[in-house]
């Protein structure tokens, strides 16, 4: 599997201590500086206190791919998100759309972008991916890596405003896309701050939409308005978001609605909106998996191959259907699959695509068509692989 | 506590039947494979039927005798509307036919159709030889994938793809494809490539460059005589340029030719199909060469 440069583990800090990145809101330059001393100290204090190997880790996908080249980013305050100063970003996710952020114990705001413009933080325009969690903040567990897993949407177009029907008030307007599709029965929310974390009631609700995603507000005041999405699987209106519900979080808020104009949106949105504090669901640990060692022809482990298992024969021209994570220093792997059946199993180092020349690849040769049978709840071990580099 | 079932071992067996033959089989019964595994060194001739997929399995070698002819049955149990029948070779496939002694690769319909088998497949082979062979009536009449090869004097027809190959070092020359939905569909990944001195008529598109084809694809001296479609289609991920210099497209007018391509002259994010200089002339000594060189050279 191909990383980014650098450690998988690495970690932007963009700031020389934890805590430096928070805002300060005193009036005068003194004040200031002692409003920074005492964020430094804290940030200092917490870091002091928390354990090692605290932080996040998670996916980026887009419509069900995994996105490689993302960046995550952690802010304090919903402020700072709206600012643009994150208190930690992560590395480029991975080629399965992996990724990893240290920090110390505390909640935070979590933001996954992918911008054309430029690597860091910055402004979003069209064609950048964007995703605010649903389940912002999110409170890191000391001494573990909680799991947020990212569905990222593409702004497609920015607001347009068009000519409104009245001189006094305001017009908000559009349609919200789930899958390149309208989405039907979404609940489109305007809030005018961010007091509850866009929870609780909102300052307008649209009703349900039709079939052909389409909503719209009249008469709002002129203000900035943040434009949320919201739908409910079970059908009930609170509690946390789980998955199987939709959520969008405009990528473009703060939306400026002006008197005599209509700002017309089109609004991606994303089901199975929070996975926070579970498992990758690749590599959940189910109860049911697939283990051995993969090692090249002279019996050394090859690093950053991973095994991967497809339910079909056709082990090509697709995604495989569930991989494990690259193998450890002795060769090491683990596929954990969601249920017993029938596998075909190989092994390499790049995800996805077809392998490349001088890729390292292999299968499964125990059985003559590749394939492995396991039932629910058992292990099959000593499934191992020997790789060769693609010819070479 | 975990633990591992006994019976592991039992279902993995029964996960195929493998069926292991050696020697030259007898002409006169036809040999016949049903979801088969060949495990040993194994040689073919007469008339080979075979019913779902067939692998030969790494470190054998598969040779197919001039004269065989290999008839793939319909079956289609995963209703996709392509026949299961399928030959893979993962070890070694030596399939050289002679000018007068073809090996045929053909559905065993009455009435046959394109689609009614699924491939040849040639995967992680070192040195596969496929000359003076017939592939008719599959879905990809030869695949070849992540493989050193050399491909000479083959017809592939009413295929829905005559042939197919990724990620493999391979010499195209002299062959006859004609009348397939795509004649031939790559994906290089940087491999070595010659494709020349072969004829592409009457396919719906006869080069299909999905995607990852650079310039170590050389293609060259072939004779383009007609497509019903287009003669060259890149896949929406085709972003690089190809160089098809010095090939014969049937005219020697630019535009009628710049018409022939789907590239960037028609969608942007392509990259471009760069013909020129072309050939003014049909290039002689293309397809199947009438007069059987002998033993060809190895690569």
């Amino acid at each position: 599997m191909r990383r980014a440069a650098g450690s998988f583990l690495f970690v932007l800090l963009l700031c020389s201590a934890w805590g430096a990145a928070l805002p300060a809101f005193a009036a005068g330059p003194e004040e200031a500086a002692k409003e920074a001393q005492k964020a430094q100290a804290l940030a200092e204090k917490l870091a002091a206190e928390t354990p090692p190997g605290t932080g996040f880790e998670g996916r980026v996908v887009r419509e069900g791919e995994v996105l490689a080249g993302a960046r995550v980013y952690a802010y304090k305050t919903f402020q700072d998100v709206m600012a643009r100063a994150p208190f930690a970003v992560s590395a480029p996710t991975a080629d399965d759309g992996s990724w990893k952020l240290d920090v110390p114990r505390g909640k935070y705001y979590l933001v996954a972008k992918k911008r054309k413009g430029g690597d860091g933080d910055g402004p979003l325009s069209a064609g950048d991916d964007f995703a605010y969690h649903g389940s912002n903040p999110v409170t890191v567990v000391p001494g573990k890596y909680t799991h947020v897993g990212f569905s990222i949407v593409r702004l497609e177009q920015e607001v347009q405003y068009e000519e409104g029907t009245d001189k006094g008030s305001g017009s908000l307007a559009g349609v919200v896309m789930l899958g390149g599709k309208p989405a039907e029965g979404v609940n489109v929310l305007l809030y005018v701050d961010d007091k509850h974390d866009f929870r609780g009631m909102a300052y307008s609700s649209s009703p349900p939409t039709r079939a052909d995603g389409l909503f719209r507000f009249d008469f709002l005041p002129e203000a900035d308005y943040f434009v949320i999405a919201r739908k409910r699987a079970t059908g009930k209106g609170a509690g946390p978001l789980t998955d199987g519900d939709t959520f969008g979080f405009y990528v473009a808020n703060p939306v400026p609605v002006k008197a005599g104009r209509t700002a017309r949106l089109r609004f991606g949105v994303i089901s199975k909106a929070a996975e926070i504090g579970k498992e990758d669901s690749l590599f959940r640990d189910t109860g049911t998996y697939v283990t051995g060692t993969i090692l090249d022809k002279d019996g050394k482990p090859v690093k950053g191959v991973y095994a991967f298992a497809y339910t079909e024969k056709s082990m090509a021209h697709r995604r495989p259907d569930h991989i494990s994570r690259p193998v450890d220093a002795a060769g090491k792997y683990v596929i954990h699959l969601p249920q017993g059946g029938s596998y075909f199993i190989g092994a390499r180092s790049e995800y996805g695509d077809t392998p490349a020349y001088g890729e390292w690849y292999g299968r499964y040769e125990g059985t003559p068509d590749h394939s492995v049978r396991i039932e629910t709840g058992h292990v099959l071990e000593k499934i191992d692989m020997v790789v060769e580099r693609i010819l070479q | 506590m975990r633990t591992v079932p006994l019976s592991r071992n039992v279902l993995l067996a029964a996960v195929g039947i493998a069926v292991s033959l050696a020697g030259v089989a007898p002409a006169a019964e036809p040999l016949r494979y049903d979801k088969g595994y060949i495990t040993k060194d194994t040689t073919w001739s007469g008339t080979v039927i075979v019913r779902g997929q067939t692998v030969v399995k790494r470190g054998c070698t598969l040779t197919i005798l001039p004269g065989t002819v290999v008839k793939f049955e319909w079956v289609d149990e995963d209703g996709d509307e392509i026949g299961d029948g399928e030959l893979t070779v993962e070890g070694r496939l030596l399939a050289r036919g002679t000018k007068d002694n073809v090996i045929v690769f053909t559905s065993a319909r009455e009435n046959p159709r394109m689609k009614d088998w699924t491939f040849v497949q040639v995967s992680v082979n070192k040195d596969a030889a496929v000359e003076y062979c017939r592939f008719e009536y599959g879905f990809t009449g030869l695949q070849v994938h992540y493989s050193t090869a050399v491909i000479r004097n083959c017809l592939f027809r009413n295929n829905f793809e005559g042939l197919r190959f990724s990620t493999t070092d391979v010499r195209i020359e002299n062959n006859d494809i004609v009348d397939n939905y795509y004649g031939i569909r790559c994906e290089a990944h940087g491999s070595r490539t010659v494709i020349t001195k072969n004829r592409f008529s009457g396919n719906e598109f006869a080069f299909f460059p999905v995607q990852k084809n650079w310039d170590t694809v050389k293609i060259y001296e072939n004779n383009f005589e007609g497509s019903r479609v287009y003669d060259v289609k890149f896949g929406m991920n085709q972003k690089q340029d190809m160089d098809f210099t010095r090939n014969w497209w049937g005219t020697a007018d630019p535009r009628e030719i710049e018409g022939k391509f789907y590239d960037r002259s028609k969608e942007e994010t392509l990259g471009r199909v760069l013909f020129a200089p072309f050939l003014a002339e049909r290039v002689s000594g293309c397809g199947i060469l009438q007069a059987d060189p002998g033993k060809t050279e190895e690569r």
